[in-house]
């Protein structure tokens, strides 16, 4: 009988996190511009060119990367359970929608607001974000109203609420991007599709925080998640509190969604693919299939953007193409090779 | 005797419709009962009841105590659930679903213990899914899957076992093998035993006690030779029967005439 133990989780996880060492590592180093390595340490903290790309424009790109790739891939992961839809991902629920409207309505009325934090010594922090983090807070407390039924929520009014609700802002934000001139359009469209940069290590705390104890939340529902993919009467009769549980992972999924969004954009493919191929290597347990797509999300979401810059130098490809471009048919092939024996549909 | 199971004038509707309607029994530890009746007559609201999926108006106890205090884990180490059919999405093997009747055993941040391994290995052997530990459950045959169903049924460790028409997916060896392993269960464990079913027939082979649930009220309730009478699956389930008395067995089977003969 083989069964899940301390020893197969520490080495999973063990292997993945040195990769993703590495992968920091790696990404960074690499990009358009080579680097003087031993200058670049040695002017940590001064203005000189090697440490400002490494230091303050790569290596800040990276950890935002990792952390999004990470959290959408964690995010993806416990929707697919608490929905029991293998299709689910966090583009699903809503909150990625809201996000995009209040993104986008910062950047028509508001473009040039920058709020400086700690006097502008600690980094300066744009009103978009800001502006489409309230978006994605607001959403997600109108799309948990529509589906909590007695203390419950119904996977499949969650599903379907999130799903139009989206549809609803994805017209507003047509109809905006109709009315606006071109050079705001642009803008827009720029931002709908997702980008990783930053300078701002402020930026690059705010969306690790949400995004670790977000995902220390949802692992501790581990095992709560398994049981939920039986079904809710199952999962009830073998002991998960099941209102309770289904607001707490979609409480932190949202907000952890919401965080990455505002920052990054929509950045799709690494929250639905992620969980699938870590389901086909490491199998379905959560309490090690949680941990191992959020490290496996992590890895694919820092080389994907490095190879968004790297592709066309100088020049950036949108990372949500390369995402899709790359991870698309990987995916099938892994389906193709493990999915006969594997996938239950 | 202690009870097991006790609901007392106990009423579900859905909206305006009346499901379950003043019904009050009680289960004595260590009881085999079956329950039966035709479809929409309240089976598989009564299970749910009992196994506090639902909650009716009046009252429902468990070893004496109200369903309601209870605590989710406190329920599943008392009573376990036999569903009709698994539905399982995701690819789990079947030492993985045995495993999930621990969840209430051990604590739920961490791992299984060696108890809950023995616990599920015993179950295992018991239903003779030994061999099939590490295969995965969607790739099993239905009789299979039903087996696993009670591993991890058993793997809970339960003093009441509820099975919701367990054998509505088995051809004829496997229904007769699922319930030749339930009443070991109830003879060897003193596990007490609620099932719903549909086969009368089986219904009268294996369960000492019958209960006839009609449009949501209990209609009759004792010894299956006193209950499952050509009278009473007249009435209830408005077919033409004849009853028979099977000295091989000691039990009556009920056979069907067509409506048009006769």
């Amino acid at each position: 009988m083989k069964v899940l133990n301390r020893r197969k989780m520490i080495q999973v996880n063990g292997v993945l996190f040195l990769l993703l060492i590495l992968s920091v590592i790696g990404c960074s180093l690499l990009g358009p511009v080579p680097l003087d390595l031993s200058r670049a340490f040695e002017n940590l903290f001064a203005p000189e060119p090697n440490a400002e790309i490494l230091f303050r424009t790569r290596l800040p790109r990276v950890l935002l990367g990792i952390a999004i790739g990470g959290g959408m891939a964690a995010c993806g992961v416990v929707l697919q359970a608490l929905l029991r839809n293998p299709l689910a991902c966090p583009q699903m629920l809503g909150v990625s929608g809201g996000a995009s409207l209040g993104g986008i309505l910062g950047l028509i009325f508001f473009p040039n607001w920058i709020l400086p934090i700690g006097g502008g010594l600690l980094g300066e922090i744009s009103w978009v974000p800001l502006a489409a983090f309230l978006g994605a807070l607001l959403s997600m407390v109108l799309v948990y109203r529509f589906s909590l039924f007695h203390g419950r929520l119904h996977p499949y009014h969650l599903l379907l609420a999130g799903v139009i609700f989206n549809s609803f802002i994805a017209a507003i934000i047509m109809f905006l991007n109709s009315i606006v001139d071109f050079y705001q359009a642009q803008s827009l469209l720029f931002w709908l599709m997702g980008s990783l940069s930053t300078r701002a290590y402020l930026t690059v705390a705010f969306i690790w925080i949400y995004v670790l104890l977000g995902f220390l939340w949802l692992w501790a529902k581990g095992l709560s998640l398994n049981l939920i993919t039986l079904g809710e009467e199952t999962a009830m009769q073998l002991g998960v509190e099941i209102g309770s549980v289904q607001r707490q992972i979609f409480v932190a999924s949202s907000l952890m969604i919401g965080a990455m969004v505002s920052v990054s954009g929509m950045i799709g493919f690494v929250g639905l693919m992620i969980p699938h191929v870590m389901r086909l290597i490491v199998g379905s347990d959560h309490r090690l299939l949680l941990p191992a797509s959020f490290l496996a999300g992590g890895i694919f979401l820092g080389w994907a953007d490095t190879l968004a810059r790297l592709l066309l130098a100088p020049a950036e490809v949108p990372v949500g193409i390369i995402t899709a471009f790359f991870g698309g048919p990987f995916f099938l092939f892994l389906l193709y090779r493990e999915g006969r024996k594997k996938v239950a549909l | 005797m202690s009870l097991a199971i006790q609901t007392n004038n106990l009423v579900f509707a859905y909206g305006e419709r009346v499901v379950l309607n003043r019904v009050s029994l009680s289960v004595e530890r260590g009881e085999m009962i079956g329950i039966v009746g035709p479809n929409g007559s309240g089976k598989t609201t009564l299970l749910k009841i009992l196994s506090a999926i639902l909650t009716g108006k009046g009252e429902v106890k468990l070893s004496g105590r109200d369903i309601r205090t209870y605590k989710r884990r406190e329920l599943s180490r008392l009573f376990a659930v036999v569903p009709q059919e698994p539905q399982v999405n995701f690819p789990y093997t079947v030492a993985e679903i045995v495993l999930m009747g621990r969840a209430s055993h051990h604590n739920p941040l961490a791992f299984e213990g060696e108890m809950d391994l023995e616990a599920a290995r015993k179950s295992m052997e018991l239903t003779e899914t030994w061999s099939l530990a590490d295969r995965y459950l969607h790739e099993l045959s239905g009789g299979e899957k039903q087996r696993v169903m009670i591993a991890r049924a058993l793997a809970q460790e339960p003093e009441i076992l509820l099975l919701d028409e367990p054998s509505a997916f088995l051809d004829l060896k496997h229904q007769v093998q699922l319930f030749d392993l339930v009443r070991r269960l109830n003879r060897e464990r003193r596990l007490t035993i609620v099932a719903t079913l549909h086969d009368l027939n089986l219904a009268a082979l294996f369960f000492p006690r019958i209960i006839v649930l009609s449009q949501g009220e209990i209609y009759r309730d004792g010894p299956s030779k006193d209950v499952l009478t050509e009278e009473t699956i007249r009435e209830v389930y408005e077919v033409k029967v004849r009853v028979q008395w099977d000295e091989a067995e000691k039990t009556q089977q009920i056979f069907l005439s067509s409506p048009s003969s006769s």
